[in-house]
Order: C-alpha cells, then sequence, then structure tokens
C-alpha cells in the first residue's frame, strides 16, 4: 500500500509499475493513430455534432462568375469552382441535410467550369430534393447548372436564360506588327496554333472554331430540352429573359422571394415549415493559404481565350 | 534529499503549466483574430504572425521547463528519465520530419507552379499530422508520469487533470481536422488546455505542501 510521501522515504524503482505505465503510454499512442487514420479517413463524420440528427435543408450560394480556379478572366474576377463542388459533395454525404437550396447569382462562366458544377449538382439531384432560386442572374453557365434542380424560382427582377456558348479570341497581330515584333510558331501540324493571337484568323480556323461552339451549344441545348419543358425556340438565340417571360417559355417554374423559395425546399422534401436551414459556405482560408495566397499571387492569372457559358457583356456582380 | 528534488521538479513542471496558460489563452486571441474578420491586410497579417511567433518561442520555453522538472524528477523513478528523454527526442524529430516534408514538398514536386493552393493544403495537413502524432508522444509519456504522482499521491485534481491531458493528446488530431470547420473548435482545445493546466498546476501545489509536511512530520520522528 503506498503512503503520502512515498517518494522521500523509499527510491521508487518497480519495474512491474514501470510496465504498467509503458503499457498506458502504448495504448495512447495506439489511440492517437486510431483517431487520426478515422479523422482523415471519413473526415465527415466530425463536420459538426450538433448537425447530426437534424433534418434540414441546406443553402449553396453560387455566385459570380464560375471558373476552374480563382483568378481573372475577360469577365473579370472569377470563382473556383471546385469550392462549390465541395460544397455539393458536403451536402451528398451530410445525412442531416434533406434538401438543397441552390441560391445563384451569376452570369455564367467558363464550359469546363460549369459543366463540373452540373454533373455534381446531377448527382445530388439524385440523391435529394434540388431547387435553385436565382437572385440577380442565372444565366448560361449558370443556368446550366440549375438544370437538374426539381423546381427553378426566381426572384421578379432576375435575368434567365441566355443559352449559348460564346468564344472570344483576342488577337495581338496588328498591335505586334506596330511594334515591330516578330513571332515565329514552330509547329507539328497547320492546326497546332488554330486561334493563335500572333497570327490573322485563317478562314479555316473560323470554320474549326465555330464547330467547337456549335458542339458545346448542342451539348448545352440538349441538356435544356432534356430538363425543362421549353414552348418557344426562341430561348435557344442566347437572348437573356425576365422572371415573367422565362416563366412563359419555361425556362422556369415560379416566381418569388427567397422565403418563398425555402418553403418550397422543405415542402418538395416533406419537411416541415420550421426545419432549420444550413447555409453551406467553404471554410474560412487559414493563415497558411493566405500566405501562399499572397506568395504565389494567383489573382494576377489572366485567361484571355476561353470559351465562355455566360452572358455578353458581362453584367457587374458585386462581390 | 529526495524532498527536494522532488519538490524542485515539481515547481519546474508547475512553472511549466503557468505559461502553458497564458500560451493557451494567447492561441485563443489569435484563433478569434484570424478566424472572425474577412479583411486581411499585410500589417494584420504581420502583427499575427509576431504573436504567433512569440506563442512559438513561449512553447518552446515551457518545453525547456517540462524537460527540466522531469530531469530532475528523473534521479526519483526510471519512468521519469522516460518521460524526459520523449520530450527531447520526439519534438526534435518532429522538427526534424517537418523540415524534410516541407522541403521535399517543395523540391520534389513543382505542383505549387500551377498554384494549386488544394494541394498543398492537403501536403501540408498530411505533414502537419505525422508530425502532430510523433510531438505529442513525449506528452503522453508526460500525461502518464503525471498520472502515476497523482495515484502515488492520491491527488484527484491532478488525476483529473492528467486524464483530461491525455484524453485531449489523444484526440489532437480530430482537432487538426475540425479547426477548418470553425472558430469553435480551436477555442475548445485551447479551454480544454487551460483547464487542464490549472488542474495541474493545483494538483502539483498540493502536493508540494504535502512533501513540506511530510519532512516535518518525518523531522519530529
Amino acid at each position: 500500500m503506498l503512503v503520502k510521501g512515498e517518494f522521500m522515504n523509499i527510491p521508487y524503482q518497480a519495474k512491474k509499475n514501470d510496465r504498467g505505465l509503458l503499457i498506458l503510454v502504448t495504448l495512447a499512442i495506439i489511440a492517437i493513430i486510431v483517431i487520426a487514420f478515422l479523422t482523415f479517413s471519413y473526415p465527415n463524420i466530425f463536420i459538426g455534432f450538433e448537425k447530426i440528427n437534424i433534418e434540414s435543408i441546406g443553402v449553396i450560394k453560387i455566385q459570380g462568375t464560375l471558373a476552374d480556379s480563382q483568378g481573372f478572366t475577360i469577365l473579370g474576377s472569377t470563382v473556383g469552382v471546385q469550392q462549390y463542388v465541395n460544397l455539393v459533395e458536403q451536402a451528398i454525404k451530410d445525412r442531416s441535410i434533406k434538401a438543397v437550396l441552390l441560391y445563384v447569382n451569376s452570369p455564367g462562366g467558363t464550359v469546363s467550369a460549369s459543366e463540373k458544377l452540373f454533373y455534381e449538382i446531377e448527382k445530388l439531384a439524385h440523391k435529394k430534393t434540388v431547387v435553385a432560386y436565382v437572385e440577380g442572374y442565372g444565366a448560361s453557365g449558370a443556368y446550366m447548372i440549375m438544370l437538374p434542380s426539381r423546381k427553378i424560382i426566381a426572384s421578379e427582377s432576375s435575368l434567365v436564360g441566355s443559352i449559348g456558348v460564346y468564344s472570344v479570341i483576342m488577337n495581338y497581330k496588328g498591335l505586334l506588327d506596330k511594334l515591330g515584333i516578330k513571332v515565329y510558331t514552330f509547329k507539328s501540324g497547320r492546326l497546332k496554333d488554330v486561334g493563335s493571337p500572333y497570327r490573322n484568323m485563317s478562314a479555316e480556323d473560323k470554320r474549326i472554331y465555330s464547330s467547337i461552339i456549335q458542339e458545346f451549344f448542342s451539348v448545352f441545348k440538349n441538356r435544356v430540352l432534356k430538363y425543362r419543358n421549353i414552348t418557344d425556340q426562341e430561348v435557344f438565340t442566347g437572348r437573356p429573359y425576365t422572371s415573367k417571360e422565362a416563366k412563359k417559355v419555361g425556362l422556369i417554374d415560379d416566381i418569388g422571394t427567397y422565403d418563398y423559395a425555402i418553403n418550397v425546399t422543405k415542402r418538395l422534401a416533406g419537411l416541415p415549415l420550421d426545419a432549420p436551414v444550413r447555409v453551406l459556405t467553404p471554410p474560412k482560408p487559414s493563415l497558411l493559404d493566405l500566405l501562399f495566397r499572397l506568395y504565389f499571387h494567383p489573382s494576377t492569372k489572366v485567361m484571355p481565350s476561353y470559351e465562355i457559358l455566360a452572358m455578353w457583356p458581362p453584367p457587374v456582380i458585386q462581390p | 534529499m529526495m524532498s527536494r528534488q522532488l519538490y524542485q521538479g515539481m515547481q519546474r513542471i508547475k512553472s511549466s503549466e503557468f505559461w502553458r496558460i497564458i500560451s493557451s489563452s494567447l492561441s485563443i486571441i489569435l484563433s478569434v483574430s484570424l478566424v472572425s474578420s474577412n479583411m486581411f491586410s499585410i500589417a494584420k497579417i504581420i502583427i499575427l504572425s509576431i504573436l504567433g511567433i512569440l506563442n512559438s518561442i513561449l512553447g518552446i520555453a515551457i518545453l525547456i521547463l517540462k524537460i527540466s522538472g522531469w530531469g530532475t524528477l528523473c534521479k526519483v523513478k526510471k519512468f521519469y528519465c522516460w518521460t524526459r528523454s520523449a520530450l527531447l527526442i520526439f519534438p526534435i524529430i518532429s522538427i526534424i520530419i517537418a523540415v524534410i516534408g516541407v522541403s521535399s514538398m517543395f523540391i520534389f514536386n513543382t505542383s505549387y507552379l500551377t498554384k494549386d493552393i488544394l494541394w498543398l493544403r492537403k501536403s501540408m495537413s498530411s505533414i502537419l499530422l505525422i508530425t502532430t502524432i510523433l510531438f505529442v508522444i513525449g506528452y503522453i509519456f508526460e500525461a502518464v508520469s503525471l498520472f502515476d504522482i497523482s495515484n502515488i499521491y492520491r491527488n484527484v485534481l491532478l488525476k483529473i487533470g492528467s486524464l483530461i491531458y491525455l484524453g485531449s493528446l489523444v484526440i489532437s488530431p480530430f482537432f487538426i481536422k475540425v479547426k477548418d470547420y470553425g472558430l469553435i473548435y480551436s477555442v475548445i482545445e485551447n479551454v480544454l488546455q487551460i483547464f487542464t493546466s490549472l488542474a495541474i498546476y493545483l494538483g502539483l501545489s498540493h502536493i508540494q505542501k504535502t512533501i513540506i509536511y511530510n519532512q516535518h512530520y518525518a523531522s519530529q520522528g
């Protein structure tokens, strides 16, 4: 039996006791490795304890010009679509989220970014109720991503549609000639530098670009026809519509407020009207992210030539 | 003589716990300042970085106090020598691995040239996880040693403190991950740390009194 002050009277060297303590240390190390494995293999089980078992609707806010990465195109600053893809994935995995409201205020973006998000939302729509709500712009690529939704609702003064594709290729030939700069291009085939900004566009270049645009447009059009009952073919001319007109031609289902859209989502998901609403937001940047961003200056990335699903001219979007 | 070493060793560990309370409080301030604002000016980043560096220096001072404290207690029990060695060796291994990991990340992989922040974040998280596990092994030894002292002296406060300490170390990878999801987890971790350090500090203070009391008692005999 140990008594107070034992350390002082007897030098404590019991090997048996040390062995017990070592076993405790080993068990703790094993536990930490197991927890590390679980935490990093199944991150979603730790997202938030308060969210477990409370059926709610998730709101994903899609705002700004969509692009593959944060940067700058001729449309202005762009939002990296990956952060939205991550939020959609989070909504798919989170069992407490029964339905998702996509809050959209975007003029569209690049073909690849819009398509990436479209596929992800299509996947989400197969598993959960998805409703889209437009406040401001729900045009072009942004309209495409809303297509898999069960309902598209827009606020009264929104612009929807602008279904189409365009490509802007800047040509520097004239400027370079004025400056006396010559550019030599070595290529393996005659069309390897199709659309090069350093030479005048040939008829063949124009034909190829037109066919690319038509091909992208045909994919977009088929998606619209798959999901919407369009009553007027003018929709495919690329013109934007006000909410009232959009409803008439079948681009949207309803006109209403944000609260109305929330209630419609709850009703479609079979949730009570007092079910909680959770706005899914990307994680805030850590100090490390900020330092890396400052160091690498990704905001200076300019992409002048792009196949774009967006309204033209680009509307002014408040960040 | 043994009582003197016990008292001195505990005093150093107590001091380390006191500074850990200060360090955790500073961490709370840092986390709140970092997360609560969306505006990041260069000046703010510099100030926060300086505070962060100060906190790191404090962390090193705490570690030195701990190593010194357990080094003194080492004369009393063999396990405490292992604790001292673990507190010294594992952080060094962890830092070496961190340096090698980050260097090789930049030397052997050129993905950073494409400004892939996500890739960087993932790689850094993996390095952080490995180094954290290695780093906390020394502290696990310390928590178990404190638990041992609490058992010998039947000190409830120290027992609670050491068990929470051990528990918080075991779930530390969880805290690395969930810090991404919000400020609250970072604050919880630091509040837990403050509570643990306070319990250990008070527990050791009580034991120190017992040591002095027993010394008097022994001299009377």
